[in-house]
């Protein structure tokens, strides 16, 4: 049996990590991960799957349930059927209407007013 | 395609448990168990005891193994630990060392 | 003076340092450094400025804001929306190339959130109302911590007299600025810059 090689990696709708996942590379979650996931790869966490431990990605597109603080160096898009608790860190953060959302947004920008 | 794909340059280190077929072409350290079937690309390295109901290695096992089926070691895979299986092959080219139970 | 009802407008040229609260819905364009609580829908215009809370039923947010949002049904910032503050309502949006720095807590639709929840003043009728307790709203730190679940929402019973509860929220006792009659067209307020964080 000849296994192809993947450049990015698939954690499957019925797969369950407990633990920590990290590395190269981009990564969709189908399934479920307790732990940390720290990967210098774009992230997907797809409507069905859960995720819970913090979240280093290059960038992450969130539709499933996320619990733990989110640090990305780009953007952050929250699906409007995704559910988050925690803290968002990222370049850019999107929130569709429909989300269920506690977060604690941590973005860097000033804002100055001539009030 | 497989359910799961765990690719070159990611690593896990925990349980790792599915009901699907694995690949995994990066590293996973701790326990990896899967009702389906586990590949182990060339790329491959597993320090686990691995459960599944077959396993195919072409990369790099340290670990127990335990298959309802089969376990296949391809040529330029290594497989260092005990295997309890109801077949096992080993092809020319292949790297094994541990102990066999196929008495299943 | 204008009264309650209808939709009210802030226009890009008016200031406004003082609350502003009453029914229906209003429109800013202009800036306004106050806390602003109507029972219908709020809309910031790309230059508008509000420096303090905004309450309303669905928020939707253009312009520039360094204060909280609470929405019964809605907070919506648009892409062109800059808001370091916490975003509270049952949906809650937040548009590509907006930019949002807070809290932000989605409620169930069983549980509506209303205004006044955490600027703790309640209902006056009109938009002319402007008190005289105008606060400047504490700069915002980097990372909030999420807010405490608010007080049950009082009832809002438009035929009561404005009354003021007091402020829950000791930083918010800044001195408060002069207090304009609202709106007063062209009016322009002394500059005053805030620290942006």
């Amino acid at each position: 049996m000849v296994v192809k090689r993947s450049e990015g990696s698939v954690v499957g709708a019925a797969t369950e990590i407990t633990g920590n996942v990290s590395g190269r590379g981009a990564l969709r979650v189908d399934g479920r991960i307790n732990g940390s996931l720290s990967v210098d790869g774009p992230v997907e966490v797809t409507a069905g799957s859960e995720v819970r431990g913090p979240l280093r990605a290059e960038s992450l597109v969130l539709d499933g349930v996320l619990e733990g603080d989110v640090d990305v160096a780009g953007a952050i898009s929250v699906g409007p059927r995704a559910r988050f608790q925690g803290t968002l860190r990222g370049a850019r953060v999107t929130i569709a209407a429909g989300a269920e959302v506690q977060a604690d947004l941590q973005t860097d920008f000033e804002l100055k007013l001539s009030i | 395609m497989a359910g799961t794909v765990i690719g070159e340059g990611l690593s896990v280190e925990g349980e790792f448990s599915s009901d699907e077929e694995v690949v995994v072409h990066g590293s996973v350290r701790g326990t990896l168990s899967s009702g389906s079937s586990i590949s182990i690309g060339a790329s491959g390295v597993v320090e686990a005891d691995v459960s599944a109901r077959s396993l195919s290695v072409a990369g790099q096992v340290t670990g127990n193994v335990n298959s309802a089926d089969r376990v296949d070691i391809q040529a330029g895979g290594r497989l260092v630990g005990d295997v309890k299986a109801s077949r096992l092959t080993i092809a020319d080219g292949a790297t094994f060392k541990g102990n066999v139970d196929m008495d299943v | 003076m204008k009264t309650m009802n209808d939709v009210s407008v802030i226009s890009k040229s008016t200031v406004i340092r003082g609350h502003l609260r009453g029914q229906g819905s209003v429109r800013i364009d202009g800036r306004v450094g106050g806390d602003v609580e109507v029972t219908g829908d709020v809309t910031l215009g790309p230059d508008a400025e509000v420096d303090g809370s905004i309450a309303g039923a669905t928020l939707r947010i253009g312009g520039s804001v360094k204060g909280d949002l609470t929405g019964s049904d809605a907070v919506l910032v648009e892409a062109s929306g800059r808001v370091v503050g916490d975003l509270r309502a049952p949906r809650v949006g937040i548009a590509e190339g907006a930019l949002v720095r807070g809290s932000v807590q989605t409620e169930g639709v069983s549980a509506p959130q209303r205004p006044a929840a955490r600027s703790a003043h309640v209902g006056s009728m009109s938009m002319s109302s402007v008190r005289s307790q105008a606060a400047t709203p504490p700069p915002r730190r980097v990372a909030p911590p999420p807010p405490p679940p608010p007080p049950p929402p009082p009832p809002r019973v438009v035929s009561e007299a404005p009354k003021v509860v007091a402020k829950s929220i000791e930083k918010k006792m800044s001195p408060p600025p002069p207090v304009v009659s609202v709106p007063s067209k062209g009016a322009r307020g002394r500059k005053k810059k805030t620290a942006s964080r």
